[in-house]
């Protein structure tokens, strides 16, 4: 099998893990997600921001759980039995907490466009753009943004 | 040579195990098998032998097994080897047999050369595997390590033979090996050295001083050559190795040496060592006779040769560690299940897979384990050059030196012994005049103890020199600006010694090349912590110093117990913790008090600072300790500062695996890590130092010392006691102000000084403070400008909810005043009244009533006159009557009608006189006739006044007054001296029964 990116050198099409987070559809590429897990059990982590849900363990490894809602300045969601994409940076692992896991789908890469000016700033940040599906828009995120703005927004708190 | 039987017939059995092995792979040469495969077998097990004939000292095996390598060493490459040469070489192992054989029946005279012509082709460049070489120059670098040690002892104990030759075996096998690796250069040195050292061995000359520098100085260059290869640039030195080979050689002509008169006399070798002479019964390593020593460390190494050792990468051990922390986890798992599971068998099977774990970590710990005597060993030599170069007589003791720790550690712990070491000997041993003149001996003692305790080592260095200078250090660090002068006398003794490890310090007088350029101290302090360690220091005038450094023994595993928090677990380690104090309410053994609004608790007549652990996690907003039966205190040691964390529940210990948390949470210092617990759950590791940092348990150290420190003294729950912190402000008088008010004490620099507006301000914790200089704002003439001043220190006041910073020009003191406040000389709105200390008159600020005459935060204190149309009216029973007409002043300005009362029996008749008439009684607890606590009985014993709100107002209480007061029927207990809270209190209360009253 081809991996993710010799795909889209060779086809144009890319593989994405898919979620849903708040009634949207989002998608992450299939090479930067680890793993998709049920829901698991959260150690808080006192005094950090809302939105590190806390800590899980991930098979002895430490993961820490991002809740994408508050991170994406969304309203909360009642529940806190959220599956989980985990994704790996260096040596660091976050989960992504979301609300819904959705299928891998493929992507052609002449339908990616990037996200218009009027997408809130709050989540533009943490995006690449967005994939037009034929019945539904995929908002493509991008992780090592995500990894990169955490680092910096915890550190300024 | 000291070998029983035993030990000589593993030696000889091995010898022909290798030999044997050789012989096979020539064998299997011969039969045209490929002569590479075998070439490093033969090689090694030649070499092998010739190692362990050296270590057991049969001579003529050593150097006909090696005159049998190098030939055969001359083979590598080649294809293939004749059969001539075979047979040459297998003679040469029958040979060598027959050395065994003769060597073991007593004779070996008759050794006949069977190696005549081989030699060595030294121009050629052998072309040598990695591996060999790296065995080279691990070898090369042990060897020259023994031989250090070695001449140490020679020189401590005179010269002997046994030690000549041990010296000369190797240098030998150094000369050999590198000649055989095709290192001319070292091979040459080598021979220079070693044909000096036979003529020594020979007598033919003598051992010098003058010649034992020489000797070091040569094991030195040799080292340089060997480090140059290693990491493959050529050392730049070759001048001065030509010259010492140049000595080297001028020594041998005998005549030369006549015009040394010292010359160290041998001492017998089975008399101990002179300086043993010293009480100390202990054994010392390096001092004890040598018959002792010599014979049972020789027959070890030979054990070591027998048994079969290998070589690992230190990395390959590090993931071994890494595996092995996993597994810990994963067994602790299972013995959780399994206590929940019922199958038998499953249990057993999880009880030896603990039992099997747990021998796993204690031995893959073991193989990282190296005794601390591989680093102290170098001292020797360390002090013998400094004390030279200083004209110090130095001699270094060590005890315990087969502590073992983690390698790793021990690494990190290398480079700031040296430089605690070379400090003791730079300034902490006197020059020997000095020393008698103080009655001590002529030689200084540097001692360095190695041990363990309470899990960690503890490594000790003690010297018996001069001690640290008490006078002279406080001076540098005034003169640094590390210390402002006025506090000096608020520090301890181990607060002024604490000061040598502050950046860029050193009492050194000149600048020497050893130490005393001030970038040590805080590099040892810091590398120490680094690791997880602790530097300690203990100083006597004139007696010595003693630097105690405390080691983890491993970082991997991490015993520490398990505390839950509201419904959170967390580890701390071990090695922070000091006790565990359980404060049961009923039982006598104390309660948690409150000193100045901060909880304390009496630890053995000793205050211990209290913090919540909830309040540091932010569960709940106010430290305060619930009233629960139970009080859990973990008392820890957080580096300099000794506290005690409440916790909701001491759980357990536990073997931690610390894991590094996310990149995004590490900026969270009371964190230092996090672990899987046996339930599978995630605990984090709390990082004791960071908690007591949040928690300003260091900002302003020396102060809040000595404010428990007198407190202590004072000792007395005397309710009239107030605390003030003396300021200077820049008039003649000393002005006061009241400690309750005080958040928190900094200073400034000048520059640092902003303007917004009118206002000043400067940045302060992430936000902006705004400053106030009490000297205007209490109205006097025009002083210094802030922007003018280099330090400005700052008293930092909360009003309302902001942060006020009050600039002074001095903080001078923290004092304790049972004087009564006399209002009888104020003459401006920003002072309380005066009162006496020290024969002096000590003006008392009031600081919001000061603050009031600021412009921009006169809206912030406007005080909020009540709402509701009814004017409250307020029964005051006080019985001093500087409180009596201050709160009431002060509780008139904010609209309410007071009614003042000398003791609690007048208050209850003027109660009892109107008894609708007021909505609250304020009451002090302390007063003659009816105390508050029975005034508060009183009225609650009567059923009108059952819902009447009831404050407390007093100087200081703790818990149990406040639980006494309570009891007593009080809503509230206030401090006085905190207008702000008690009138925020008081409105709280009136709101809440009208609420009540509508409702």
């Amino acid at each position: 099998m081809l991996r993710g990116e010799e795909i889209s050198k060779t086809t144009g099409l890319v593989q994405f893990s898919t979620f849903i987070i708040s009634g949207r559809l989002y998608g992450i590429e299939v090479m930067s997600v680890q793993e998709v897990t049920m829901p698991m059990p959260l150690t808080p982590v006192p005094l950090t921001s809302n939105f590190v849900k806390g800590l899980i363990n991930l098979r002895g490894q430490i993961s820490t759980a991002i809740d994408m809602r508050g991170l994406f300045g969304l309203e909360k969601c009642d529940t806190d039995e959220k599956m989980a994409v985990v994704c790996r940076s260096d040596d660091s692992l976050i989960s992504l907490l979301i609300d819904q896991i959705g299928d891998v789908i493929e992507a052609d890469i002449d339908h990616f466009e990037r996200a218009p000016d009027t997408v809130s700033s709050d989540i533009r940040k943490y995006i690449k753009g967005v994939h037009k599906l034929e019945n539904n828009l995929m908002t493509v995120i991008d992780v090592k943004k995500i990894f990169n703005l955490l680092n910096q927004k915890v550190e300024a708190a | 040579m000291q070998f029983n039987d035993q030990e000589f017939a593993e030696f000889k059995q091995e010898c022909l195990e290798l030999l044997d092995q050789a012989e096979e792979g020539l064998l299997a040469i011969g039969k045209g098998e490929n002569f590479s495969a075998h070439y490093d077998a033969i090689f090694r097990a030649f070499h092998s032998v010739k190692g362990a004939a050296g270590m057991v000292g049969i001579e003529d095996l050593q150097s006909h097994m090696h005159d049998l390598e190098s030939y055969f060493s001359n083979m590598k490459g080649q294809e293939s080897l004749d059969q001539n040469t075979i047979d040459f070489l297998l003679k040469g192992c029958d040979k060598a047999r027959k050395i065994l054989g003769v060597e073991v029946s007593g004779a070996s005279e008759d050794r006949e050369t069977i190696l005549a012509t081989p030699t060595s082709d030294s121009s050629q460049v052998s072309i040598v595997s990695d591996a060999s070489f790296k065995e080279f120059m691990a070898e090369a670098t042990e060897l020259l390590q023994r031989m250090n040690e070695t001449l140490a002892k020679i020189e401590k104990e005179g010269m002997n033979q046994e030690l000549i030759s041990s010296l000369y075996r190797d240098m030998h096998t150094i000369k050999g090996s590198s000649g055989l690796f095709g290192f001319t250069n070292i091979g040459d040195f080598a021979h220079v050295i070693e044909s000096h050292l036979e003529l020594m061995r020979s007598g033919q000359s003598k051992l010098t001083p003058d010649m034992i520098d020489l000797l070091y100085k040569s094991f030195d260059l040799l080292e340089v050559i060997l480090d140059g290869l290693i990491k493959e640039t050529p050392h730049q030195r070759n001048d001065e190795i030509e010259e010492v080979k140049k000595q080297l050689l001028a020594a041998e002509d005998p005549a030369s040496n006549n015009t040394n008169a010292q010359v160290i006399v041998a001492t017998a070798p089975s008399t101990p060592a002179p300086s043993t002479t010293e009480t100390a019964p202990v054994v010392k390593q390096n001092v004890s006779p040598i018959k002792a020593s010599q014979a049972p460390q020789n027959s070890e190494e030979v054990k070591q040769d027998g048994a079969q050792t290998l070589r690992v990468s230190v990395d390959l051990l590090d993931r071994l560690m890494t595996l092995v922390g996993e597994m810990v986890l994963v067994r602790n798992q299972v013995i959780q299940y399994s206590n929940k599971n019922e199958d038998l068998q499953f249990i057993n099977l999880s009880k030896r897979l603990d039992v099997v774990t747990s021998e796993i970590q204690a031995e893959v710990m073991k193989t990282r384990m190296q005794p601390i005597g591989s680093i102290l060993n170098k001292f020797h030599r360390v002090v013998r050059d400094v004390a030279r170069d200083l004209n110090k007589k130095i001699e270094i003791h060590f005890f315990g030196s087969e502590t073992e720790l983690d390698k790793a550690l021990l690494e990190s712990v290398k480079d700031p012994l040296m430089h605690i070491v070379r400090n003791s000997c730079d300034h902490g041993i006197e020059n020997p005049t000095e020393r008698i003149q103080s009655g001590k001996s002529e030689v200084g003692n540097i001692t360095i103890r190695a041990f363990h305790e309470g899990g960690q080592v503890v490594i000790e260095i003690a010297d018996d020199g001069k001690g640290l200078d008490r006078e002279k250090i406080i001076n540098k660090a005034i003169e640094k600006n590390i210390i402002a002068p006025d506090k000096v006398n608020h520090l301890s003794e181990k607060d002024i010694y604490n000061f040598i490890f502050a950046p860029g310090f050193s009492t050194a007088q000149s600048v020497t090349n050893i130490s005393g350029r001030g970038v040590g101290m805080d590099v040892v302090r810091k590398n120490i912590e680094k690791i997880g360690g602790m530097v300690d220091i203990d100083s006597v005038q004139h007696k010595g110093t003693t630097m105690r450094l405390k080691i983890p023994l491993t970082l991997a595993i991490v015993p520490a117990i398990i505390i839950r928090s509201g419904v959170n677990h967390f580890a701390i380690p071990q090695v922070k913790l000091v006790e565990l104090v359980r404060i049961e309410k009923d039982k006598s053994n104390g309660q948690i008090e409150l000193l100045q609004g901060q909880p304390v608790y009496r630890l053995r007549g000793k205050l211990l600072p209290i913090i919540n652990l909830r309040k540091v996690l932010g569960l709940s907003e106010d430290g305060a300790i619930e009233q629960s039966p139970v009080v859990n205190i973990v008392v820890v040691d957080g580096d300099s500062v000794t506290f005690g964390l409440v916790v909701d529940e001491v759980q357990d210990t536990a073997d931690i695996v610390v894991k590094p948390l996310n990149q995004m949470l590490k900026s969270l210092s009371i964190y230092s890590g996090a672990t899987v617990l046996g339930d599978g759950s995630i605990s984090l590791i709390l990082d004791i130092t960071g908690i007591a940092s949040t928690q300003n348990m260091y900002v302003s150290g020396g102060e809040d010392n000595s404010v428990l420190s007198k407190a202590a003294v004072s000792g007395k729950n005397n309710s009239e006691v107030n605390e003030f912190l003396l300021v200077n402000i820049g008039t003649t008088a000393v002005h006061a102000i009241p400690l309750s008010m005080v958040q928190r004490m900094e200073e400034f620099s000048g520059v640092a000084i902003e303007r917004s507006g009118d206002i000043d301000i400067v940045q302060y914790r992430d936000s902006i403070l705004p400053l106030v200089n009490l000297h205007q704002a209490l109205g006097y003439p025009t002083g210094k400008k802030l922007s003018e001043m280099q330090k400005i220190p700052v008293v930092v006041t909360k009003v309302g909810h902001r942060m006020v910073g009050l600039c002074v020009e001095e903080i001078l003191d923290v004092i304790n005043s049972d004087q009564a406040i006399s209002d009888a000389c104020v003459d401006r709105p920003g002072i309380l009244g005066n009162f006496t200390h020290d024969n002096k008159v000590i003006v008392v600020v009031d600081v919001l009533n000061s603050l009031r005459q600021v412009p921009f935060l006169k809206q912030d204190l406007k005080f909020k006159t009540i709402s509701s149309s009814q004017k409250h009216k307020i029964l005051f029973a006080e019985d001093t009557e500087f409180f009596r007409r201050h709160v009431s002043q002060l509780l008139t300005k904010s609209g309410y009608e007071v009614v003042t009362a000398e003791n609690g029996k007048q208050a209850f008749s003027f109660l009892e006189a109107a008894p609708t008439d007021f909505q609250l009684v304020l009451s002090d607890i302390e007063m003659p006739e009816m105390n508050g606590l029975e005034l508060a009985k009183k009225v609650r014993s009567v059923e009108k006044f059952k819902s009447l709100p009831m404050i407390a107002l007093t100087t200081r209480y703790n818990t149990a007054d406040i639980a006494g007061g309570r009891e007593a029927g009080f809503d509230a207990y206030l401090e006085k001296l905190n207008p702000e809270i008690l009138l925020k209190e008081i409105t709280d209360v009136l709101t809440k029964k009208i609420s009540k009253g509508v409702a």
